[in-house]
């Protein structure tokens, strides 16, 4: 990794100097720079990353963040293996 | 906003952006888009990205060949790196009944000069190791068809259209339209109005909605789906999977994720919440066709609709009832493959004021005219009230 290089999305491999890059580009709705970029797209679903890059991009809109909206969160919340999903037996606990 | 445009473009997916970019290429002045949401929020990302000429149509196959040429060099003439792969489609059978259908589109689409083949089992079993023989009775493969990344794609014609200078409005919400006799003079959004001398509808599930503003009926009606994507692996899946009956879809993007989504079910609402039995369902089915995939871990789900007419087709061209008025909508799941090759032949129609055959059978007059292009490989064959004839022209327009 060169000095000072910060990563923003570690699933994905992104970093800070790409996401103001992105935003500069014109991606300055979330949805749009997570698609553009990739962030909050990998095994992790925006957990580690999405308040870092919402917050990168509150800072260069002037914005606050309690103005930031998330993009849209869906499920699983952890990954589940088809199998699992395939034989029903994420419903097991249930009943 | 602008207070004047030549053309305003309702919708920012797929199918309004290569509108506009072509209109704009074209030089027919300026043009505006308008965007309920962000760019691409609506079906045209929540697909899976699968490109194909496999119709049952011959309208249709005409259309699609056009567009994969397009797709081909996509990449060069916007500028934008659109993910695109050549890996082929496969279109999968189980029951006899689909067997027929596939037959029967693979004959024509070879009349067509779409070279489609019937692969035998042994065949299928050589090339294609991963899939579950006992599970397919036939498959037809077409080598030249594609994939390329949804979300790639709505950048790279969004980008191209930015650059000339194309308005594009997000966030804005048509509310109606100022109707003078047979045409629409402007177009009222929640920011304020623009007049123009034309409109298209490239408004996806909202289509039927945004005509009805303007005193125009279509028989679209939207189609619930689900999609779902996996965590990245090692590129290996080449074709495009479509197993007809749903139909369900698989592939894997040159990001790595494997794609992939279920249209099964006869949900005609706007909710896009995802569900858990649609996980179980899709991936029950999925991994009857394709054991392995029961290794794979689903990462994230999301809900998505189709914009299905009565014969599964789009609807293209000027409304009857308001003639500066064009439709680009009711695609019934294929608006991500024939985007391409609408917007060219929309903006050639817009521009010159005149019909071009390919896009002619495509008019909404067919549905009073009773002249339907059915296809079979859209989901609205399986729906009961899409297969009663009467009931479609009591929709259309009764003029």
């Amino acid at each position: 990794m060169g000095k000072g290089k910060e990563i923003v999305c570690f699933c994905e491999d992104v970093s800070k100097e790409e996401i103001v890059k992105a935003i500069k580009m014109g991606f300055k709705d979330l949805e749009t720079l997570k698609r553009f970029t990739g962030i909050s797209t990998g095994p992790c679903q925006g957990k580690s990353c999405l308040f870092q890059v919402m917050r990168i991009l509150a800072q260069m809109e002037g914005k606050k963040m309690e103005e930031m909206a998330t993009t849209t969160i869906r499920p699983p919340a952890r990954p589940i293996l088809i199998g699992a999903l395939a034989e029903g037996e994420t419903r097991a606990g249930e009943g | 906003m602008l207070e004047k445009a030549e053309v305003v473009v309702i919708g920012g997916g797929v199918v309004g952006l290569s509108v506009a970019y072509n209109l704009v290429k074209r030089g027919v002045g300026k043009v505006s888009v308008l965007e309920r949401r962000y760019l691409g929020s609506g079906a045209s990302t929540r697909n899976c990205c699968g490109i194909r000429s496999q119709f049952g149509a011959e309208e249709n196959i005409r259309l699609a060949r056009e567009s994969k040429k397009i797709f081909q060099g996509l990449t060069a003439e916007l500028g934008f790196n659109i993910l695109h792969i050549k890996g082929g489609c496969m279109m999968l059978a189980s029951t006899p009944e689909e067997a027929e259908i596939l037959e029967r589109n693979v004959r024509l689409q070879n009349r067509l000069g779409v070279n489609t083949r019937l692969l035998n089992p042994g065949e299928l079993r050589a090339r294609f190791p991963y899939l579950n023989p006992d599970k397919i009775r036939a498959a037809s493969f077409d080598p030249t068809d594609s994939k390329a990344h949804h979300d790639a794609v709505v950048m790279a014609y969004s980008e191209a259209c930015r650059r000339l200078g194309v308005e594009l409005n997000t966030y804005t919400e048509v509310k109606g339209f100022k109707v003078e006799g047979k045409a629409i003079r402007a177009v009222k959004t929640s920011r304020g109005e623009v007049k123009c001398s034309r409109v298209v509808n490239a408004a996806g599930v909202w289509s039927r909605q945004v005509a009805r503003m303007a005193g125009v009926n279509l028989p679209n009606r939207p189609l619930r789906a689900e999609g779902m994507v996996t965590e990245p692996f090692h590129y290996f899946l080449d074709p495009t999977i479509v197993h007809l009956n749903g139909p369900l879809e698989l592939t894997q993007t040159l990001r790595g994720e494997l794609v992939g989504g279920l249209a099964d079910g006869e949900d005609f609402s706007l909710n896009l919440n995802s569900s858990l039995s649609f996980a179980e369902n899709f991936c029950k089915r999925a991994v009857e066709i394709f054991p392995r995939l029961k290794f794979a871990n689903l990462m994230r789900q999301w809900a998505g609709y189709f914009d299905v007419t009565p014969d599964g087709s789009p609807v293209l061209g000027p409304a009857e009832e308001v003639e500066n008025f064009f439709q680009a909508n009711g695609f019934s799941g294929h608006g991500f493959t024939l985007a391409p090759v609408v917007g060219r032949l929309l903006a050639e129609v817009i521009a010159k004021g005149k019909a071009t055959p390919s896009l002619e059978p495509f008019y909404p007059s067919r549905f009073r005219e009773g002249k339907l292009i059915v296809e079979n490989t859209a989901p609205v064959d399986r729906l009961s009230w899409a297969s009663t004839l009467p009931e479609a022209s009591s929709s259309a327009p009764s003029r």
